[in-house]
């Protein structure tokens, strides 16, 4: 029973081409006032370029499973997993995710500056999708993790970095979810800290048997965690396989 | 029984789009308070504005549209009259504002993050609610100064009044933060827009000075509520229950209309913002 089903996903975006004198890049409602007509016009000769960031990716992600994404820069993977994530809807296909969803797309989603770090750790959870009960019931496990106990009730401005990389990791780090889908998370923070990220993610996915999707550059972190990968190009599927095996294509490939 | 989540190109309404927002509602919570604790740590004055803003306005009008200008009342007295407009207006158009702008102002956490959007407008409203509520102590000051009180159908209506003009808040505002990402100008128009919309609602002067034409306000849903509230609360004239029915009537097609914009600008706001 596979936790993650992805059938045929698709996702387009248009490319407007700016050969207009205006500097400003947004469109703007006075264009469509003033020059109706030149509007009009403009649409039916500057077509825009349709551009398939994702063409017809289908993968399956068993229950209890790691797999991991990867693939050169612009190959789709941010794409692929902000369509999981539902937070761009993709132009064709369906996903099916059974379980409970969480995504860590970045670090320290949803802290505001201006609140203390132990409000942040309230608000972030909960924007991640923690109930406020779990907090509470993690709250000193997050605060151990992310070792800020003596800053906690100061606003998050006046963290350094990487103070405030490791109390974001906190908070996602003790997301309970069945389903985790993680993008290049790892790629901040010090020697330490990435250690620990990565002690961390081990744990999470040998140890508590939830699935999980894990985005990285980083193919020796991939090789570490994950048991089957996915090499994406050019927003298609290349190849889906062994780790190891994937892996190497990937690698290959680039020299 | 898992949850199951299936994602398709197409949305349709579901009536788990409603549930949805319930289960969602602790963070509802939070981005409210959110909200509320940012605003009121960041002024040592925080909650003196809300009283401030609407009591200077208060007196200024008092001393120019009511004394000067002599505007008619409907027989109450001026600053209390302004008053019930003010307070009012001030929730509305400042949920309006904050909710034409909500998905740009968060786009850090609706670019990483799933929840339902429409989150963003209703968590902006309760943060206006609980300033209006905060300005209601005025209010409740000058009506035992002038020595007010509301008959019972008062104490009913009061909280209709409320919903009617945070329906009439989100459903324009629903309308504008749907444009608003996609013609990001419509954020310059908007204080224009707002200011005119001011002088057609009847906060600093009564429906009367308009005559017969008067019931042409009645499309004004912000103006129904004001005309209510003063003609309950002050029982100066007789409540017109039809004029005010329709107002909320024509409240909730705004509604309607702006959360179906709404709804298909969400799903695409992430690609343009």
């Amino acid at each position: 029973m596979s936790a993650i089903s992805v059938q045929n996903i698709g996702k387009k975006y248009l490319i407007r081409h700016e050969n207009s004198t205006y500097v400003a890049s947004y469109f703007a409602l006075r264009d469509r006032l003033e020059h109706p007509i030149k509007a009009f016009k403009k649409r039916l000769i500057t077509k825009p370029e349709e551009f398939w960031a994702l063409d017809d990716v289908s993968f399956e992600v068993e229950s209890g499973e790691v797999t991991g994404i990867i693939g050169s820069n612009g190959s789709g993977k941010s794409t692929l997993l902000k369509v999981l994530s539902r937070i761009t809807p993709p132009t064709k296909g369906q996903a099916v995710l059974t379980g409970r969803v969480a995504s860590l797309l970045e670090v320290g989603t949803g802290f505001h500056p201006e609140l203390s770090g132990r409000e942040n750790i309230f608000l972030s959870g909960v924007i991640l999708g923690m109930t406020r009960v779990e907090i509470q019931k993690k709250f000193d496990e997050i605060v151990a993790f992310a070792g800020v106990d003596k800053f906690l009730d100061t606003p998050v401005k006046y963290y350094s970095s990487g103070m405030g990389v490791r109390l974001g990791f906190a908070v996602a780090a003790h997301l309970d979810s069945d389903i985790l889908i993680v993008d290049e998370v790892l790629a901040v923070g010090d020697a330490e800290f990435q250690n620990k990220c990565l002690g961390k993610m081990n744990d999470v996915a040998k140890n508590q048997g939830r699935t999980i999707l894990f985005v990285s550059h980083d193919t020796e972190a991939v090789k570490a965690i994950c048991k089957s990968c996915v090499l994406l190009e050019a927003g298609k599927v290349k190849k889906i396989g062994n780790a190891l095996e994937v892996i190497n294509e990937y690698l290959n490939k680039n020299n | 029984m898992e949850k199951v989540t299936i994602i398709k190109a197409r949305s349709r309404f579901h009536w788990s789009d409603l549930t949805e927002i319930w289960q969602y509602r602790e963070l509802l919570y939070f981005l409210t308070w959110r909200d509320l604790k940012v605003r009121y740590k960041q002024t040592i004055v925080g909650v003196s504005w809300v009283l401030f803003q609407p009591f200077i306005s208060m007196v200024v009008f008092s001393v120019f549209f009511g004394n000067f200008a002599k505007m008619p009342t409907d027989g109450a007295p001026y600053p209390i009259f302004v008053f019930v407009g003010l307070i009012f207006w001030q929730f509305f158009s400042s949920a309006l504002s904050d909710i034409s702008n909500c998905l740009i102002s968060n786009q850090h956490i609706i670019t990483k993050v799933y929840f339902p959007r429409i989150l963003l407008p209703l968590s902006m409203v309760l943060t206006r609610f609980v300033d209006f509520l905060v300005a209601l102590v005025i209010l409740i000051g000058l009506m035992v100064y002038y020595g007010f009180t509301p008959g019972l159908s008062g104490w009913l209506i009061f909280p209709v009044l409320c919903v009617v003009s945070a329906m009439a808040a989100l459903g324009l505002g629903l309308f504008f933060a749907s444009l608003n990402v996609k013609y990001r100008d419509v954020r310059h128009v908007l204080p224009f827009f707002i200011q005119m919309m001011m002088f057609v609602t009847p906060v600093v002067y009564s429906t009367s000075i308009l005559g017969k034409y008067g019931w042409i306000l009645a499309f004004n849903p912000i103006g129904g509520v004001i005309k209510t509230a003063r003609s309950e609360l002050l029982q100066s004239y007789i409540t017109n229950w039809l004029q005010f029915g329709f107002s909320a009537i024509v409240c909730v097609i705004f509604l309607a209309i702006g959360w179906l914009y709404f709804r298909k600008a969400e799903r695409y706001s992430v690609d343009t913002i």
